[in-house]
């Protein structure tokens, strides 16, 4: 039995040597890769500019590689594909769009690397050597809008500047042309408020400096300065008929009036050089303008479009609607933020909610995409409104929106538009709207790098409706919506605005009663009781505007424009 | 391949009377078990991985026994970012299962070794963007077979192994292998593996243990591999075996029943 068991194990020990032997293959080999680059730099001018090509670069692994992968990661990357010919791989990367990225430096890895089995059988894998392309993604900031865009020779103020980097890049300066700003806040990533010494008469492109910028800052923001007009008392007939005026503005830097005529269907515009009417072809439904930001377009609006105009009134651009989800919907109004969009209003014909919506112009001046397609949109906080009324603060900070119609019982609440956040919000104000629309003077204080600043605010909202008495208001509110006192409840239109050094606000009323402007100093907080008067008896116009009356005011304060279905009134202001 | 053959003629040479004292398989042995593992390389990738398996070991005729197992895994092939990519917290990874059946014979006496030849099929396939070059696909096939051979001395199990893959349809993957494995204990086995060809500088330390308190139907598992290339790679990787049944040593259940 020893000797068979013997046997056997010489067996099994010459099986083993045989199995032992060493064989023909390849002598141990492992995933080699190399790349034709480590780095790939992708750069545009602006966060508003077209996506920058894609980029190629190849990776090769060695012979003994049996699996390949090529993942990438990083926000600078919107894909990464290739194709394998061999052992070679091209692959191309497609960064992200600009705008979804905003301004800033992105970065991102494309990440090739090869295997080899890692047992016997092949049921799993052993990394090799990995290459790794870091991608970088350079977009510097954008200056697009300064507002107001007019500004009164010979006297400083303040802007808010509009744009996209602010924070992502140090903003070391400020200027207007060659003159510096005499102070600047940045408020966030997109608002610079900035304040600007006297300049004389001219065009003075708006620009930032941040050192930290990967390329050269675009700005499409030009602040226009333009002398105090100093319009003498007068009347100013119509070329013809009598419209219904819807809205009324005046363009500071043109020196021009223009007039919504919903009942002629038409823009009228009124040209103080050469005292000139001219107007648009018939705009079937019109019910609103406004000026763009830059003051580079008129916007129109009627039932069913959105047209931009060239500020002679010719026609540029004209935008559908939206598929509006009730029947019966058509646009109602309009009011511009400062940051070129524009808060467009719906009605019916009824009382019930229908959907508001942002509109994005495109710049006249855009010299980045020439391509820009208007859109409307809708933020996620957009409300839906029974019948809204929207109006813009003269600096497009603030826009106020109210709603309400006749057959209400109780009445709706008040919405606002914060331009700066692009969101919209409730106000615990509950006014059946009227025909009186709402007048909005905010103030933007200097800026200061001191945080104990005292400058009280002197932004005065000026809303008229029907309360919950079912009684007519019209109501003044401060920065916060505190109500400060009520203005007489016969006004018919009412202007806002600020003294030059800012500590005085002011209003300024149309009233039925007798046909005067009323001026009230709004400054101090009546606790809700009446203003009085601060030009006792009202000042008398030259003549009657005539029915369903609007009033702006200029930018510099200086003049009282009014627009009725009779004529257009100028009056210098009272204060 | 030539190499097996002759050791499969050895074998023939034997009288199997001297084996039929002995049963190769002394009665049927099926287990599950469950692994998972980690692989990092000097190169900065992570490998996670994790399989079920299961095999029936049982006899055929005396001295000749048979297997089958089968195996289903998942492995995440990651790569430590660059610290400057935005998001910072972002690892790219791409995932692959992958699945295989195996079958086995073998000559075994319980007192002496075991030799033996398995032919196994697998199949991986990968669910981001990677390609198997050899497939030029997301998918890979492969065939394998094995020659085997055990030499048991005492507490001591000397064993080779030599395979060879085919990856896809035209490409090859051979490997030797040898293991020495220690028993210390009836239910604890050592075992120090070094491989090579296309497997080269790959080595490998494993425990097993089966605890007499969980009545020997229970083994655990714990193993250390490393592979020094171009880049360095180590694995740990840590599971279970499951017996059903029959609850016996693990040495007794390695020579005599699996």
């Amino acid at each position: 039995m020893r000797f068979v068991i013997s046997v056997y194990r010489v067996i099994l020990f010459l099986s083993i040597a045989v199995l032992s032997a060493c064989g023909s293959g390849s002598g141990g080999s492992q995933a080699s890769t190399t790349a034709s680059t480590n780095s790939i730099v992708f750069s545009t001018p602006s966060p508003d500019a077209p996506t920058p090509p894609a980029q190629t670069f190849t990776a090769t692994v060695s012979k003994g590689t049996v699996y390949v992968a090529i993942p990438h990661n990083g926000t600078a990357i919107a894909s990464a594909s290739y194709t394998l010919t061999g052992t070679t791989a091209q692959i191309v990367v497609n960064p992200a769009s600009p705008s979804s990225l905003g301004a800033g430096i992105f970065t991102g890895t494309v990440t090739i690397t090869g295997y080899t089995c890692a047992d016997p059988a092949c049921s799993g894998l052993t990394p090799g050597n990995s290459q790794i392309v870091n991608i970088t993604y350079q977009i510097p900031p954008i200056v697009r809008f300064v507002a107001p865009y007019v500004a009164t020779a010979n006297t400083a103020g303040t802007v808010n500047i509009r744009g996209q980097g602010f924070q992502k890049f140090s903003v070391t300066g400020v200027t207007f042309g060659a003159t510096a700003a005499t102070a600047f806040t940045v408020v966030s990533d997109t608002e610079i408020q900035a304040s600007y010494p006297v300049l004389a008469p001219g065009s003075y492109p708006v620009q930032i400096q941040a050192p930290s910028s990967p390329g050269t800052i675009i700005s499409q923001a030009n602040l226009v300065a333009v002398n105090a007009p100093g319009y003498a008392a007068t009347t100013i007939s119509y070329p013809s008929g009598s419209p219904q005026v819807s809205e009324f503005l005046y363009d500071a830097e043109r020196k021009v009036l223009l007039v919504a005529d919903t009942a002629g269907g038409k823009v009228l515009r009124y040209s103080f050089s050469g005292s000139t009417w001219s107007s648009t072809p018939i705009i079937t439904g019109l019910s609103d303008i406004a000026l763009s930001t830059d003051g580079q377009h008129l916007l129109a609006l009627s039932q069913t479009n959105l047209y931009q105009l060239t500020p002679a009134l010719a026609s540029d651009i004209t935008t559908p609607p939206p598929t509006f989800a009730t029947a019966g919907t058509y646009f109602k109004n309009l009011a511009m933020g400062n940051d070129g969009n524009a808060v467009v209003t719906t009605g019916y014909a009824g009382s019930t909610s229908t959907a508001l919506y942002v509109y994005t112009a495109c710049n006249a001046i855009n010299i980045i995409d020439t391509t820009c397609i208007p859109a409307f949109s809708q933020p996620a906080t957009t409300p839906a409104l029974d019948n809204s009324t929207a109006v813009g603060s003269s600096d497009g900070s603030l826009i106020a929106i109210m709603q309400g119609d006749s057959t209400l019982t109780s009445p709706p609440g008040f919405y606002q538009y914060v331009a700066a956040s692009d969101t919209f919000s409730a106000i615990g104000i509950g006014l059946n709207q009227n025909s009186i629309a709402p007048a909005l003077g905010v103030y933007t204080p200097p800026s200061t790098t001191s945080s104990t600043t005292a400058t009280p605010s002197t932004t005065r909202i000026v809303l008229s409706g029907k309360d919950a008495s079912n009684n007519t208001v019209t109501n003044v509110y401060d920065a916060s919506y505190t109500l400060l006192g009520t203005l007489p409840s016969t006004t018919l239109a009412v202007a806002v605005k600020q003294d030059v050094t800012a500590t005085h606000a002011y209003a300024f009323t149309f009233d039925s009663a007798d046909s005067k402007v009323h001026s009230f100093d709004v400054t101090t907080s009546q606790a809700g009781a009446a203003f009085q008067e601060a030009v006792p008896g009202g000042t008398a116009l030259l003549g009657n505007p005539g029915a369903g009356v609007r009033m702006v005011i200029s930018p510099d304060g200086g003049t009282l424009f009014l627009a009725g279905s009779t004529q257009i009134v100028v009056l210098p202001s009272p204060l | 391949m030539k190499r097996y053959l002759i050791a499969m003629l050895l074998l023939l040479l034997c009288d199997d009377n001297a084996l039929a004292d002995s049963q190769a398989v002394q009665a049927t042995n099926v287990q599950a078990g469950f692994t998972s593992w980690d692989t990092h390389s000097s190169s900065g990738m992570v490998n996670n991985s994790y399989a079920i398996n299961g095999g029936i070991t049982f006899p055929v005729v005396s001295y000749l026994g048979a297997s089958l197992s089968g195996a289903f895994g998942h492995t995440k092939l990651a790569s430590n970012p660059s610290p400057n990519v935005t998001p910072t917290s972002a690892w790219p990874s791409c995932t692959i299962s992958n699945s295989n059946l195996d079958a086995g014979l073998f000559v075994r006496d319980p007192t002496l070794g075991k030799v033996g030849v398995s032919y196994g099929a697998g199949r991986q396939q990968s669910h981001c963007s990677a390609t198997y070059l050899i497939t030029g696909t997301d998918t890979l096939s492969t065939k394998d077979s094995t020659a085997s051979a055990e030499y048991y001395f005492s507490k001591v199990t000397l064993a080779v192994a030599r395979t060879r893959t085919h990856l896809g349809s035209s490409s090859d993957l051979d490997s030797n292998s040898l293991t020495v494995g220690w028993y210390p204990d009836s239910d604890v086995r050592v075992a120090l593996s070094d491989y090579g060809l296309d497997l080269k500088n790959t080595h490998k330390l494993g425990l097993e243990y089966q605890p007499e308190f969980l009545d020997n139907s229970l083994s655990l598992l714990l193993t250390y591999s490393t592979q020094r290339l171009t880049t360095d790679t180590h694995s740990i990787m840590v599971g279970f075996n499951y017996f059903f049944e029959k609850h016996v040593p693990l040495i007794a259940r390695d020579r005599q029943y699996r």
